[in-house]
């Protein structure tokens, strides 16, 4: 029987990932979506419809990837501050532009930017929440949430007034080139598996990964998860709980525009381009667990395999559809999240 | 008599939002003594310890350490300089094992100290070092208190507060932690002890406070107040 | 659960939010710069509040008695995310203004922004025609300017569309309501036959196509036209493939299915960001098609396109409205236009420019400034040399609709966009088969 006392004001941040069993159930389902549409479509087990099956998989996979790095990001903010960050896809896109004035206008190569655009993107998120978040802190949620509803307007109109809507794009001049005998795009089982995106799940796990070893090895990480575990008991520990807060929006802010980096060199970019992703984004981190970070991830690969293997199922319909139906039934079903564990 | 004092509050006010607690509260704590405030429920002993810990701003009144101000200071900073409290809601990471706790702990020290620290705590408390791995929010009340308490010395303090560190336990329990506190004294801690189990504490302390009602009335060592008509009466029940 | 919650509010939120776009109703299909943003599949307002409507005042003079001064009221949107077109259209509203006007008639132009809203727009009409509009042209928007078509008629004001593609905008029963453009039933048709003619000119018919389009009416609307055709030309329909042209990443999975289908020509119906990803995507995959044919394509006929998606682009067709680019008239107003103006004059301008041009010559030929005159003298005018593809003079029927709308076929050749068929606009020959990755 534990105490109230142990858990009064507990945090919900959770930064080691292991995974229940409830994750087969959502694999299975997917397993039976694509089953499904092998017996709904003719292509059925032509090879053309193994390539059509083979490509949703991978393309899938690939974004689910990003996804689950811009889920975190959010789920962190989430899991320290307790905040709904509604502004997170908004800095998101403004990441994007930043990378984009960098790529297109100065000429450097959008990947290198890695190197620029989070580090600013965590001076921005930690002055927000310092100047605009914090002062607001121990109102009730409502205001929080307004607070950063009206934040993600006034940025998502100050990108469409300082750009216009008119459409960027950054692309790889390398996209379509060889290393060694390998050629890009990859061609496997007929399924086309494009450079840019590879890149993207290949930096997104490594930046999700450069996270998690900073949550749970660094100093800094252990005082935000001990913010994130329980703000009080952190202070009486030591832990500057003001400063690690500034500290984690911003660091939650730069993993977003990381992720919007590697998303770039294949996304049109306009002032809403973000919007898209934060909602994925509260669904995703719903799925895996408020305040889950590895849920946060293992979710985001998840939503990137129902939005494809689900497209295929509802051919002429919106992507989100499925990605919804998942969410709802998750909602019902299992509401703290797929990896939540944590009571309210 | 010079007065080695390690912790000074002088005519302090505090309160929340609108609502003044504490009236003009002066107290003193020596080092190395074990100092007592005792008081019915809600007089204003947990206000109090948490104005000392920076978890509340005094509106009013001096609060020196060492004869430096740390009046603005918060709960981090103080832990620095040596002052850690346990929390009437013990406040510790649920989800962490003990273990975990006891390293978080020790925080702002470094890893030889904190070495150091486990071993004393683990010989104050063997059973936190039996249930290294277990997680904090399944043990029971009396185990969890031991916890707070050994995660508090991990921080090495000089100045320990504790609030009402005997609440809610079995008899057998509060013994073991009154016993405690005599050992944690015996190690040269400080110990500013906020209790309602006024017997105890001023058999443990060696001075003591009377607040009523967020105002000092009464002052003395553990044998004067334990004497005193007034305190036998309103909180011995004799 | 509480947070959960909340969570689920915030999210139903943000939704919303993006489901009624940062800004406007649905952008104009056909868009030229494609500035086509994530904006509402909402259908357009219908019959908004009436507001009242105080009786005009006319600034020429009442009717039959000549017209001296004629206001034309323009409304576009000068505001937003689709202002880049909109105000290019106000400007060319100007300039055909100032060369049109003579001694005996000056024309002036009565510009009003209808911030991409339908409301906004309906408004702006109604208090132009207040301050004595004697006609009015837009708005770029279908959304907008079906609100529009009401006022007109309500008014007794004719409304002379630029852009705007949505069928029902048009009717037999509202006499005031015209348009120069193909609608979307022409797009279809004719987008249908030159897919037809492509093929049977290149000795390689085009017998099969799989058709990708926007799951929005506009999308809906020009297929269900090719596909009422498309039996008549021979060519059999696949597959059709719609997306959310607002929230779509990526078509890869979608690609492999035309790759599976192999159809003769791959036909698109979308805005720019689908367009140019649906380009890209088929580069990718390059499926084994003969052709990338656009049917009122929002990209594939702007310059911007092959400079933007150099690898991705060169073979594409687009069957689309176009202004003339083998009229010698047309040169020298994009010209002037762009002298003027700094940026090149698109087909959206060239239309705005026509419907001033349409609107004077009825003026003249009503000699009256009267609202019900000029709309009566625009149903029998014929407005010759026009400035778009068309094969014979604007001229209305009875729902307002220009009989002799048509569109063009374009192809990117060599990084240009250029008109290639029918042979009358041709500035080059068709290279078919052709496809962007050979």
């Amino acid at each position: 029987m534990s105490d109230a006392g142990a858990s009064s004001r507990t945090g919900r941040l959770q930064t080691r990932l292991h995974v229940p069993r409830w994750v087969w159930g959502v694999v299975l389902a997917l397993v039976v979506l694509l089953w499904r549409w092998t017996e709904v479509s003719d292509l059925a087990v032509t090879p053309a419809g193994r390539t059509i099956a083979l490509q949703a998989l991978t393309t899938g996979l690939l974004i689910g990837g990003v996804y689950g790095l811009v889920a975190m990001g959010l789920s962190l903010i989430f899991g320290v501050l307790e905040i709904i960050n509604f502004a997170h896809g908004a800095f998101l896109t403004l990441a994007m532009y930043l990378t984009w004035v960098l790529a297109d206008g100065v000429g450097i190569d959008p990947y290198l930017t890695l190197l620029i655009t989070p580090l600013l993107m965590f001076l921005v998120g930690a002055a927000v929440q310092k100047v605009v978040i914090n002062p607001a802190m121990g109102q009730p949620l409502e205001n929080q949430l307004l607070l950063t509803f009206a934040l993600s307007i006034l940025i998502e109109n100050a990108l469409l007034l300082a750009f216009s809507a008119n459409p960027r794009s950054v692309r790889l001049d390398y996209a379509n080139a060889s290393i060694g005998p390998v050629e890009f795009p990859l061609r496997i089982g007929g399924a086309i598996i494009e450079l840019p995106r590879i890149v993207a799940f290949v930096g997104g796990l490594a930046v999700a990964w450069a996270l998690f070893s900073f949550l749970n090895r660094s100093r800094v990480g252990t005082a935000i998860r001990a913010a994130g575990l329980n703000r009080t008991g952190a202070s009486l520990v030591g832990v500057n709980v003001d400063r690690i807060q500034v500290l984690t929006f911003g660091l939650g802010t730069a993993v977003a525009a990381a992720a919007g980096v590697l998303v770039l060199p294949f996304l049109t970019l306009e002032p809403t381009t973000g919007t898209q992703f934060n909602i994925l984004s509260f669904v995703i981190v719903v799925l895996g667990g408020l305040g889950n970070i590895g849920g946060a991830l293992v979710g985001g690969i998840l939503i990137g395999l129902t939005q494809e293997i689900g497209g295929l199922l509802f051919p002429g319909q919106s992507k989100l559809l499925p990605v919804f139906i998942i969410f709802i039934a998750t909602l019902f079903l299992k509401p703290e999240g797929l990896f939540g564990g944590g009571a309210e | 008599m010079r007065r080695n004092n390690l912790l000074v509050l002088d005519q302090v006010n505090a309160g929340y939002g609108g609502l003044q607690v504490l009236h003009e509260v002066s107290l003193e704590v020596e080092a190395g003594e074990v100092v007592a405030l005792v008081g019915a429920n809600g007089a204003g002993k947990t206000t109090t310890l948490r104005t000392i810990a920076g978890l509340l701003v005094p509106s009013a009144g001096r609060i020196e350490l060492e004869g430096e101000s740390v009046v603005g200071l918060g709960p981090h900073d103080l832990v620095r300089r040596g002052v850690v409290m346990v929390a009437e809601d013990r406040e510790l990471f649920g989800a962490l094992t003990v273990y975990e706790n006891l390293v978080m702990g020790a925080f702002t020290r470094s890893a030889d100290e904190r070495g150091e620290s486990l071993d004393q705590v683990h010989e104050l408390f063997p059973i936190l070092e039996e249930r290294a791995q277990q997680k904090a929010e399944t043990m029971s009340g009396g185990q969890q208190q031991m916890l707070a308490i050994g995660r508090a010395l991990m921080a090495r303090p000089r100045l320990l507060l504790m609030d009402e560190p005997s609440m809610g336990l079995a008899p057998k329990l509060v013994a073991d932690v009154f016993a405690t506190i005599d050992r944690i004294r015996s190690t040269g801690i400080t110990v500013l002890l906020v209790e309602q189990n006024a017997k105890r504490t001023l058999e443990t302390a060696d001075r003591g406070y009377v607040i009523e009602s967020g105002e000092i009335h009464l002052s003395g060592t553990g044998d004067e107040l334990l004497a005193s008509d007034d305190v036998r009466r309103a909180y011995l029940g004799l | 659960m509480r947070r959960t919650r909340y969570l689920a509010v915030g999210l139903a939120l943000t939704i919303a939010l993006a489901g009624c776009g940062g800004d406007e109703a649905d952008p104009e299909e056909a868009t030229e710069d494609g500035a086509a943003t994530e904006t509402s599949t909402e259908a357009p307002t219908e019959e908004a509040t009436e507001t009242a409507a105080a009786s005009p005042t006319e600034a020429g003079t009442a009717s039959g008695e000549g017209c001296a001064e004629l206001v034309i009221g323009s409304v576009h949107p000068l505001t937003g995310g689709l202002a880049l077109d909109g105000t290019q259209m106000d400007a060319a509203t100007q300039m055909a203004a100032d060369d049109l006007s003579t001694d005996g008639l000056s024309i002036t132009i009565a510009s009003a922004d209808s911030q991409g809203e339908p409301e906004i727009g309906q408004t702006e009409a109604q208090r132009l025609i207040q301050e004595g509009a004697n006609a009015l042209v837009g708005t770029y928007q279908s959304a907008v300017t079906t609100n529009l078509a009401t006022v007109a008629q309500r008014e007794q004001v004719p409304l002379v569309i630029d852009v705007a593609v949505d069928d029902a905008i048009t009717s037999e029963d509202n006499d005031y309501v015209f348009r120069i453009q193909p609608n979307a039933t022409a797009m279809g048709t004719f987008g249908a036959q030159y897919l037809q003619a492509l093929g049977e000119n290149a000795g390689e018919p085009i017998e099969t196509v799989v058709y990708m389009h926007d799951e929005t009416s506009f999308g809906t609307s020009v297929l269900a036209a090719f596909e009422a055709e498309a039996g008549n030309v021979g060519i059999e329909i696949l597959e059709t493939i719609a997306y959310n042209p607002f929230e779509v990443q990526d078509v890869t999975t979608e690609m492999q299915r035309v790759a599976a289908a192999a159809p003769d020509a791959l036909v698109v119906t979308g805005y720019y960001n689908d367009g140019v990803l649906v380009a890209e995507t088929a580069a990718s995959v390059q499926p084994d098609v003969n052709a990338i044919v656009g049917v009122a394509q929002g990209a594939y006929d702007l310059p911007q396109f092959p400079q933007d998606t150099p690898d991705a682009s060169n073979g594409i067709f687009d069957s689309n409205y176009h202004f003339d680019a083998t009229k010698e008239r047309v040169q020298d107003i994009r010209s002037r236009f762009e002298e003027e103006n700094g940026d090149a004059m698109r087909t959206a301008a060239v239309l705005a420019y026509q419907a001033v041009e349409v609107i004077a010559t009825a003026a003249r030929s009503a000699a009256s400034c009267d609202g019900a005159d000029i709309a009566a003298a625009i149903q029998e005018v014929e407005v010759p040399e026009p400035l778009l593809t068309f094969p014979g003079p604007i001229t209305f029927d009875d729902s307002g609709e220009n009989e002799n709308a048509q569109p063009v076929l374009m192809q990117v050749q060599e990084g240009e966009v250029l008109q290639v068929y029918p042979e009358e606009f041709a500035e080059a020959e068709p290279q078919f088969p052709a496809v962007p990755w050979q």
